[in-house]
């Protein structure tokens, strides 16, 4: 009797599903809903400074009267880094809300978990921060990614530690997770090939460590000339406050997971962080010339008194290749037609980020590249070789 | 390294113990099991931030104040959440201190819900070097503190009225009872002492650490592994567990693996208490009636 | 006694018809949240067999509830076990853990099997973590979907109507232990055993098979997790999903059948409203157990089982 229950139910789901749809899912005469989830809560919760930005954006283009007319309404789930909640939040806003597109994940394993259902369901996702290689490659029709990814950031950080004068000896501390290890054994590869060098210790710490005495005696015993970190905003912090208490004073370089300012602000003490470096994506630095139209307005859209730092700004790349994007497809806006017209972005500056953003129907990865920021003299300035100021 | 090692050790190994303490006082004396532990002194930590960081009161004035709070945040726990059902099972007292950890971390997360707070080394003197060795200011304050805090509470509950009282009723609560202890009051009275010892745990471990709402849960287990090292229920074992765990897990970092070191607490007590569960000093047995 | 019965099994017909509909009426997104409550519900009614027939105090149904989950994906993507094999390669691995887990608690009582079991939940969870290749590691592992007599289950409709039947099932199985025999014994060994086993039940039996039932039960619901994200991650099996499921056996009622079902639909219905106010679902489950623990300790099905006394369970946990 139930099975016979089942089959008449799901029939009757077979058939509801191929009713013709008249008009595209999540656009309306005067509105595109956009779906964002970040984690507002929990140990990545700072991550969720992406919304910041992003939203601050899309009401700015708002404001200048849309785009073709339609306004862009955002949803905003907590999805808390959890895939479990990753996919009730997608669901929820693909399903419930109907948005037309998502522009969503700060953490790799949150955008795995809905991956295979959003291609399914054609769903235009464009990546919000999240820095997993697995994203865009290989690539899928409807995941885009405008930053650049964990195999960027681990070459990124050995080139530039390697354009410091007579340094030959790199240590390096990670997360022993596949975030970690996305990004040292590309840097380890990196190392050996173009170098012929090893790393000459090799540590992990643990996301929600708060003691990592042990593991810097034996970076200290290694008696390396830079330190490489590949950690979570918290344990970077950790580390470079305790580096310091016992006395491993070599430059240490922060991968994209950590925002600079942060880490200074966390590790509260400027002896510490002296010598620290982190990779960023953004044109310029975060409280200089360069970004200072983007701080404007997002004082003017979000939160007059928005502190402007690294995560707040990394987002916009990506929103302003959507709204260019979706100018581009036209008034008749469908999820196929924005696609194609993702695909054709061609060397689009956004200003933000610190290289142009192209896709093709092969590539869906943007920016390709990063610097360090550090400070010097007072002031953030990003650097793309070693800085001669600070030998 | 080995040196080095140990030292930092001791003052990690201090925090667990003053932790392990707070919990052993209040087991032995009313044996309740506080699961919420791992929350008040994260709410000890964050209060102590907002009176030194945000008040911008001196460092003194903030402890002071962290601890009175904390006293009265342990009083009106007793009173309210847990003397409505004093009588009933365990479990459901049990039960009960899970749910005011559930409390305690909402609380927290609706005023600090996206942020990790950092804290100033509070005594920022310049490392000591003794050899090879570095004694950051930070760790001998907590050695120290850790050091004349223990000593303090043994001789108090060795010498003093009150002591003498809590020995007499941790022996049998129900002859406490009987010869005329009001034991209301006396468990008001040990919900708020060992609340004022998480607090100073949180005062002790603030600076060091990064504070987040979630940041008990862990300090709990570790608290839960010292007990059970040193001798369930044992104050002395409290304190030898405490440090002795600290010790060990970062010899473990250092010469075993470093991935290994999470884990170690859940390691020692698994090892303890299915091979060997009196533990070091012997466990103190309390079976409610 | 049978025509007291009767309307009962015609009412719950009824309803699981009525739930098996809801596809019909509703989006995908409640779709999926009513096969989480479906979900919970079975860990929470596995979570009771030790926390409310058993009356002890254990942490470990987060361990056995990922046992299932991991055991079923490897069985899927290792193994290659067709899905209801797998599925049922999951529960038995959970009843073996469970009652692996159970053996320390013939010797370890309270508060000590508490904190051992606590420890055991989070040395599973590092396991995981380190699982390498096994288990997917850190950034878990996907899995292909379940396929059953040539159909794929991908829509989240027939995901759903699979976990519905399995849950229906492991409902009735549960209602069933629970009036049985075995059932009464574990309940009498919780709540005294020197009385039980003067009454010749052996409690030690009866402890292991609590523990047994318990990973049993909360592995087929880590097995359905599995198959409804289509992937594992050890970020799922932490701390608080245990003090989620808990708070679920706690706020339904212990040692009844019907309170945890009760607590799983409550308190997965219930987060989803709060979502974006970090905090609010602490405040409100934290709020939600005082007053229960205060006022009606019974948990909510007990205090409107003393309403209306036609609901009364035959086979009441000690504490109620």
């Amino acid at each position: 009797m139930l099975r016979w229950k089942l089959l008449v139910a799901s029939a009757a789901i077979a058939l509801s599903g191929v009713m013709p749809a008249h008009a595209e899912t999540g656009v309306t005469k005067d509105t595109i809903k956009i779906g964002i989830f970040a984690p507002l809560t929990g140990k990545s919760a700072i991550f969720g400074k992406y919304v910041i930005g992003v939203q601050a954006y899309y009401k700015m283009i708002n404001d200048q009267g849309g785009i073709n007319g339609r306004k862009i309404v955002t949803y905003l789930e907590d999805d808390a880094c959890d895939p479990a909640t990753a996919v009730a939040a997608t669901k929820k806003l693909v399903a419930q809300d109907g948005v037309f597109m998502l522009h969503a994940g700060v953490c790799t394993a949150s955008i795995m978990a809905v991956k295979d259902d959003m291609l399914r369901q054609g769903v235009p996702f464009m990546n919000l921060g999240a820095a997993g290689s697995s994203i865009t490659v290989p690539t899928v029709a409807n995941m885009f990614s405008p930053l650049p990814n964990t195999i960027v950031v681990g070459r990124t950080l050995v080139d530039f530690a390697m354009s410091r004068p007579n340094t030959k000896r790199l240590a390096v501390i990670s997360h022993p997770d596949d975030w970690g290890h996305s990004q040292v054994d590309p840097a380890i590869e990196l190392l050996k090939k173009k170098y012929n060098l090893d790393f000459v210790e090799n540590v992990s710490m643990e996301r929600g460590a708060t003691d990592i005495t042990p593991q810097i005696l034996k970076l200290r015993q290694s008696k390396p000339d830079v330190v490489l970190s590949f950690l979570y905003p918290t344990e970077t912090a950790i580390f470079v406050r305790e580096a310091h208490k016992y006395g491993l004073n070599t430059p240490l370089l922060a991968c994209f997971g950590a925002s600079y300012e942060d880490t200074v602000r966390r590790v509260d003490n400027a002896a510490a962080s002296k010598n620290l470096y982190v990779f960023h994506a953004l044109a310029g630095a975060a409280n200089g010339e360069k970004m200072k139209k983007w701080a404007d307005m997002i004082h003017k859209y979000g939160d007059p008194k928005e502190e402007i730092e690294n995560f707040v700004l990394s987002g916009i790349g990506g929103a302003e290749v959507i709204v260019e994007a979706l100018k581009k497809a036209g008034p008749d806006l469908t999820r196929q037609k924005f696609i194609d017209a993702l695909n054709g972005i061609k060397d689009y500056d956004t200003g933000v980020l610190s290289a142009p953003i192209t896709f093709t129907p092969e590539d869906h990865g943007g920016v390709k590249s990063g610097a360090m920021i550090t400070e010097v003299d007072g002031k953030l300035i990003s650097f793309a070789t070693w800085p001669k100021e600070k030998n | 390294m080995f040196g080095q090692l140990v030292l930092s050790g001791i003052s990690q190994g201090a925090i667990y113990a003053l932790v392990a303490l707070g919990m052993t006082v209040l087991y032995r004396t009313t044996s309740v099991l506080n699961f919420g532990y791992g929350e008040t002194f994260m709410l000890g930590a964050f209060s102590f931030y907002v009176f030194l960081k945000i008040a911008m009161l001196p460092f003194i004035v903030a402890a002071l104040l962290t601890i009175v709070l904390m006293v009265i945040v342990g009083a009106l726990t007793e009173r309210f959440l847990i003397r409505p059902i004093m009588m009933r099972p365990h479990l459901l007292i049990a039960m009960m201190t899970i749910a005011i950890s559930y409390l305690f971390r909402g609380a927290t997360r609706i005023v600090w819900g996206k942020d990790v707070l950092p804290m100033p080394p509070v005594f920022d003197f310049p490392p000591i070097f003794v050899g090879d060795m570095v004694i950051t200011s930070q760790s001998l304050v907590i050695m120290l503190a850790g050091a004349v805090l223990v000593i303090a509470f043994f001789a108090f509950f060795n010498l003093s009225a009150l002591g003498k009282l809590m020995q007499a009723a941790s022996h049998s609560p129900r002859g406490a009872a009987l010869i005329g202890i009001n034991v209301p009051l006396f468990s008001l009275c040990m919900w708020s002492l060992s609340a004022a010892i998480a607090a100073i745990a949180g005062i002790l471990v603030a600076p060091v650490t990064l504070l987040y709402p979630d940041m008990g849960a862990t300090t709990l287990l570790k608290a839960f592994a010292a007990m059970t090292l040193g001798g369930f229920g044992n104050l002395g074992g409290a304190v030898l567990g405490g440090l002795l765990l600290g010790i060990s897990e970062q010899i473990c970092g250092g010469y075993i693996s470093t991935s290994f070191m999470d884990i170690f607490p859940y390691v020692v007590i698994l090892v303890v208490l299915l091979i060997y569960p009196a533990g070091l000093l012997g466990r103190q047995e309390i079976n409610r009636v | 006694m049978s025509r007291m019965r009767d309307p009962k099994i015609l009412i719950m017909a009824v309803a699981v018809a009525l739930l098996a509909c809801l596809p019909l009426f509703v989006n995908s997104y409640i779709v999926y949240i009513a096969a989480m409550i479906c979900i919970n519900a079975l860990m929470a009614l596995g979570f009771n067999f030790v926390i409310g027939f058993l009356g002890q105090l254990v942490f470990a149904n987060t361990a056995f509830f990922g046992v299932g989950a991991y055991a079923y994906s490897i069985l899927l993507m290792h193994v290659g076990l067709p899905f209801p094999l797998a599925l049922l390669g999951a529960c038995l691995a959970g009843g073996l853990i469970g009652l692996i887990v159970g053996l320390p608690a013939l010797r370890l009582r309270g508060f000590e099997l508490a904190i051992v079991t606590l420890a055991f939940n989070e040395l599973m969870r590092w396991i995981y973590l380190h699982s390498g290749s096994i288990g997917g590691g850190a950034s878990g592992m996907g899995l292909r979907p379940a396929t059953l007599f040539g159909y794929e289950l991908i829509s989240d409709t027939s995901k759903y109507l699979m976990i519905l039947v399995v849950t229906v099932i492991g409902i009735w199985m549960v209602s069933n232990i629970a009036k049985s025999t075995a059932g009464r014994a574990i309940v009498a060994v919780g709540a005294n055993e020197f009385a039980a086993s003067a009454l010749s039940i052996p409690p030690a039996r009866y402890n292991i098979l609590a523990f047994a039932l318990s990973g049993f039960f909360s592995a087929i619901a880590g097995a359905l997790f599995a198959i409804l994200l289509g992937r594992v991650a050890p970020e799922s099996f932490g701390l608080n999903q245990l003090l989620l499921g808990f708070a679920m056996v706690m706020v339904g009622g212990l040692g009844t059948v019907a309170g945890p079902v009760l607590g799983a639909v409550l308190l997965t219905a219930a987060p989803e409203f709060l979502r974006s106010i970090p905090g609010a679902e602490e405040i409100l489950f934290s709020v939600l157990l005082i007053g229960l623990l205060i006022f009606m300790p019974s948990g909510l099905f007990g205090g409107l089982a003393a309403l209306f006394p036609s609901l009364r369970e035959r086979h009441r946990g000690k504490l109620s």
